[in-house]
């Protein structure tokens, strides 16, 4: 039966069927073939997935980011970031990384942070003489800090799938986040000494102040976001709706770059985007009450225990595991097929949820610049106009890099918890 | 003869009050089955929360299933009876209750219209304020506290009635929504409210029993059908004996609990409960017709 | 033959249009609600009971409903490896052979969509006490539109003209 259910699925996806198909026709097949209960399980498990509070943040952050871009919000962090670190070596790599980071404290989604940052930075890091590959592949890497710096659409799916609060798991990838734009900040600049590029010119402050005038508004966000949650004033998704509502306040009345008239397409555009994702979150609760039918989690558990006699290895496999399956799978889907499979043994080597989950969204949130599938670098490679063949190439570097940062997340769990205060 | 293990779906923990009845149940089935019928217990709502287990058992999703009541009101109006504030006063005007006519009509309904039969009343207890603000003597203590509610429009009713400002919430982030102070305050009872460790973060427990909660033990109608009379004996029997047993460590681990969280440093407040009851009485009047009068009028008449 | 895949593909694509609108107004009252939710409990001091309940309702609607748009427009995340290392025509075939495997997926939700929609018409949703059926209904209806944009793609490719625009 569990190698129907893996086989199935595995088939389908090599072949090319969308990832939210494949997982609910892998579940059908196995149901029928085992005769393991009545077909309404079917759209019972999918209902059941989906009808959730917490996970209508995702549809808000979704819609803010796509606000944040039509209404010129992302183009004055990019000027403010130029003013602060534009003229250091690797100044406009690190830009690129910086606003990222600003960027992914307001959206939840690793795509969104790359489009919208690498839209406008690629072309400018090309025309300072970075090689298209190389400015491509910075921002696929920096745009994966998205999900790993919160809010972030991966750690509510975990959250959800083992349990945990939303909340809790934004906390947790605060520092993990901090320490991957550290690791990558040092990357560019190491990267510039080898290969000079142009930088900016110095600014002065009034040059700082300026742009961070016009900037404000933007940089108030995170703080209004993130604010919201810990202040004790809203809920996860609430705030969600508040960065909504913000961005349109900030893109249609005082920056005034967004027509009302391009409202609705903005709606039916960030609908399509949320749909993508909560329907490979549909069928994969479906395929997870099958995992959990067929004792997976609870025959693989007896296998790793009896195998591995401790928590470093274990975790050693899980990143290896977690690698491989973010080559090719996206975030969303692998979180929810592995963590119903992987959280109970993570808990019987006494590993924290909380920090499990952190080295699960770190390390698929690498899988989205991982060759040979990953959606950000198809992003960068859009707007780079690199094959996706000499961007892979280019990525290695970055993915050695963040393996190392990976490891030092992994086997210290402090930088997840200490601000749980759990 | 036929062997069989039952999956069944609990909310809460292997260290709850609800797992000493599971597993007192299943190890009386399989004692009296001599080992062919066994169970296997999915707690922490594995395989669902409890509108979907209900659900499931009907459908045949789910074999078997420990649950509150409150989401059967969706399936039978009657059951929002225990939604309603300060119907049972004592264990024993709720057992007296349950255990007779009424609890049977009750499970008939469930069974006819649900398709989930209930093999006995086991209980949550009695459900009790906490909050972070300040010890509740009255209901007027309550004015400007962010309650938060299960999804229920009588339990929202009741909060409103008492003078909170009540909404539901989805349970997975009460916790954070607590300790970070979106809310309040929230109702439980004792032992859930030990088992998630909300005294990490609410200051005070209030004793206002406001609710008692039972538990059912169920079973999907069309799986318990297909067993054979000799089985669906041994399985109601296997419930019969099991139901004392939960109900008394129930109460047993409420009054060690109490302590235990005052220990931990929540500061217990047993307010008069007067006040209270005669607060809600305008909400069991809104609600009686949909509920069934005679019904309320009957479980109210329970204890005296 | 070509005038029928024509105006199989238009009609659905007029469908789809309507639907594409119908999800921007879901996201509207999604976010309309909750904001609404959060001034209601503290400017109000009187929290809304409804409104979570509806747009979850709602998620689940623009869910189903846009998995079918997504598809119809290519925007559904898949492996695409394998079309890459063949050629055009095998291509071309295994295209169609993934949108019969995606057909079959949405008659099977279509039937058990149909079938839980009915059961649980008696069913009352905890807050706003309307019938479950008003959540599940999502599965069938989002189901024939997987189906018909399923057709509407093998349709598409039968045809000489490249790619569908949205
Ligand atoms: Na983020
Ligand atoms: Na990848």
């Amino acid at each position: 039966m569990t190698a129907i259910l893996f086989g199935v699925l595995l088939v389908l996806l090599f072949a090319g069927v969308p990832v939210a198909f494949a997982l609910g026709l892998a579940a059908i097949v196995t149901i029928w073939q085992g005769e393991l209960m009545p077909m309404l399980i079917v759209p019972q498990e999918m209902i059941r997935s989906i009808n959730s509070f917490p996970l209508l943040a995702i549809p808000f952050f979704i819609l803010a980011g796509n606000l944040m871009q039509a209404g010129g919000i992302s183009e004055r962090l990019v000027l403010f970031s130029r003013t602060l670190v534009g003229s250091m070596t690797g100044g406009l790599a690190m830009v690129a990384i910086v606003t990222s980071a600003f960027f992914a404290a307001i959206s939840g989604s690793g795509a969104a942070t790359t489009a919208a940052v690498g839209a406008i930075l690629i072309p400018a890091m090309v025309a300072q003489g970075y090689s298209p590959a190389y400015a491509a592949a910075n921002q696929a890497a920096s745009g994966a800090l998205g999900v790993i710096i919160p809010p972030s659409i991966p750690l509510i799916l975990f959250a959800i799938s083992a349990n945990q609060s939303v909340g809790d798991m934004f906390a947790a990838g605060f520092l993990p986040g901090f320490v991957v734009v550290g690791g990558l900040l040092v990357f560019a600049w190491l990267h510039a000494l080898r290969h000079p590029v142009d930088h900016d010119e110095p600014s002065s402050l009034g040059d700082i102040l300026r742009a961070g005038r016009k900037a404000i508004l933007a940089l108030l966000m995170p703080g209004l976001i993130l604010g919201g949650i810990y202040g004790g004033i809203v809920t996860p998704t609430e705030a969600a709706v508040i960065a909504v509502v913000y961005s349109l306040i900030v893109g249609v009345v005082i920056y005034r770059e967004l027509p009302l008239r391009a409202l609705p397409a903005i709606l039916r555009d960030s609908a399509i985007t949320s749909a993508v994702v909560l329907s490979i979150i549909a069928t994969a609760g479906l395929y997870g009450r099958i995992i959990l039918t067929l004792q997976v989690p609870a025959v693989i558990s007896e296998f790793v225990i009896g195998a591995i006699d401790s928590a470093w290895l274990f975790i050693i496999l899980v990143n290896v595991l977690l690698l491989f399956v973010g080559m090719f799978l996206e975030a969303a889907a692998a979180i929810l097929i592995f963590t119903p499979i992987l959280l109970p043994i993570a808990l019987s080597f006494g590993i924290h949820p909380v920090h499990f989950g952190i080295i699960m969204v770190v390390n698929l949130a690498m899988g989205m610049f991982t060759p040979p599938v990953g959606l950000n670098l198809f992003i960068a490679s859009a707007l780079s106009r690199t094959s996706i063949a000499r961007l892979s190439i280019a990525v290695l570097p970055f993915v050695a890099l963040m393996l190392v940062l990976l490891m030092i997340i992994s086997f210290v769990p402090w930088l997840s918890l200490a601000l749980t205060g759990r | 003869q036929e062997s069989r293990t039952f999956e069944v779906s609990l909310p809460l923990g292997p260290e709850s009050h609800q797992a000493v009845g599971v597993h007192k149940f299943g190890e009386e089935l399989e004692r009296l089955s001599e080992g062919r019928l066994t169970i296997r217990p999915q707690y922490d709502n594995a395989l669902g929360a409890e509108r979907e287990v209900v659900e499931g058992m009907g459908f045949g999703l789910i074999d078997m299933g420990i649950t509150s009541t409150g989401p059967m009101g969706g399936f039978v109006n009657d059951f929002l009876l225990f939604d309603l504030p300060y119907i049972f006063t004592t264990p024993e005007a709720a057992y007296g209750f349950l255990d007779g006519e009424h609890g049977d009509a009750l499970a008939a309904k469930l069974e006819s219209e649900a398709g989930v039969k209930i093999l006995g009343w086991m209980e949550n207890g009695f459900r009790h304020n906490t909050n972070n603000v300040r010890p509740l003597n009255g209901p007027e203590d309550l004015a400007g506290i962010r309650h938060r509610t299960q999804e229920s429009r009588v339990q929202v009713d009741t909060w409103t009635a008492l003078g909170a400002n009540a909404s539901p919430m989805a349970w997975t982030e009460v916790f954070t929504a607590l300790q970070q102070g979106v809310m309040d305050s929230q109702e439980n009872p004792v032992p859930t409210i030990y088992d998630v460790k909300f005294y990490d973060v609410q200051r005070y427990l209030n004793l206002t029993k406001h609710v008692y909660s039972p538990a059912p033990l169920m079973m999907g109608a069309q799986l318990f059908n297909s067993l054979s009379p000799e089985d669906q004996a041994l399985v109601m029997e296997a419930a019969a004996i099991a139901v004392p047993v939960q109900r008394e460590a129930s109460q047993r681990m409420e009054q060690e609990l109490i302590d235990e969280l005052e220990r931990l440093g929540m500061t217990v407040t047993r307010p008069d409960l007067e006040p209270f009851r005669e607060r809600v009485q305008p909400v069991i009047e809104q609600w009686k017709d949909t509920v069934g009068a005679e019904l309320v009028e009957a479980a109210q008449a329970s204890g005296s | 033959m070509q005038a029928v895949l024509s105006a199989l593909v238009r009609g659905v694509d007029g469908v789809n249009w309507l639907i594409g609108w119908l999800m921007a107004a879901l996201m509207a009252v999604m976010t309309v609600l909750i904001s609404w939710q959060v001034f209601a409990r503290y400017v109000m001091g009187d929290s809304l009971t409804f409104s979570e309940e509806v747009a979850r309702f709602s998620t689940v609607w623009l869910t189903m409903l846009g998995a079918a748009y997504a598809y119809r427009y290519g925007a559904l995340i898949a492996v695409e490896l394998l079309a890459g290392l063949l050629g055009r025509r095998m291509a071309i075939v295994l295209k169609i052979v993934v949108a019969l495997a995606s057909a079959a997926f949405a008659l099977i939700l279509l039937r058990h969509g149909l079938a839980i929609t009915e059961r649980v018409l008696p069913q009352t949703a905890p807050s706003t006490r309307v019938s479950m059926a008003w959540l599940y209904a999502a599965m069938p209806a989002g189901a024939a539109m997987i189906l018909l944009n399923a057709l509407a793609v093998i349709a598409d490719s039968l045809r000489p003209q490249p790619e569908a625009q949205p």
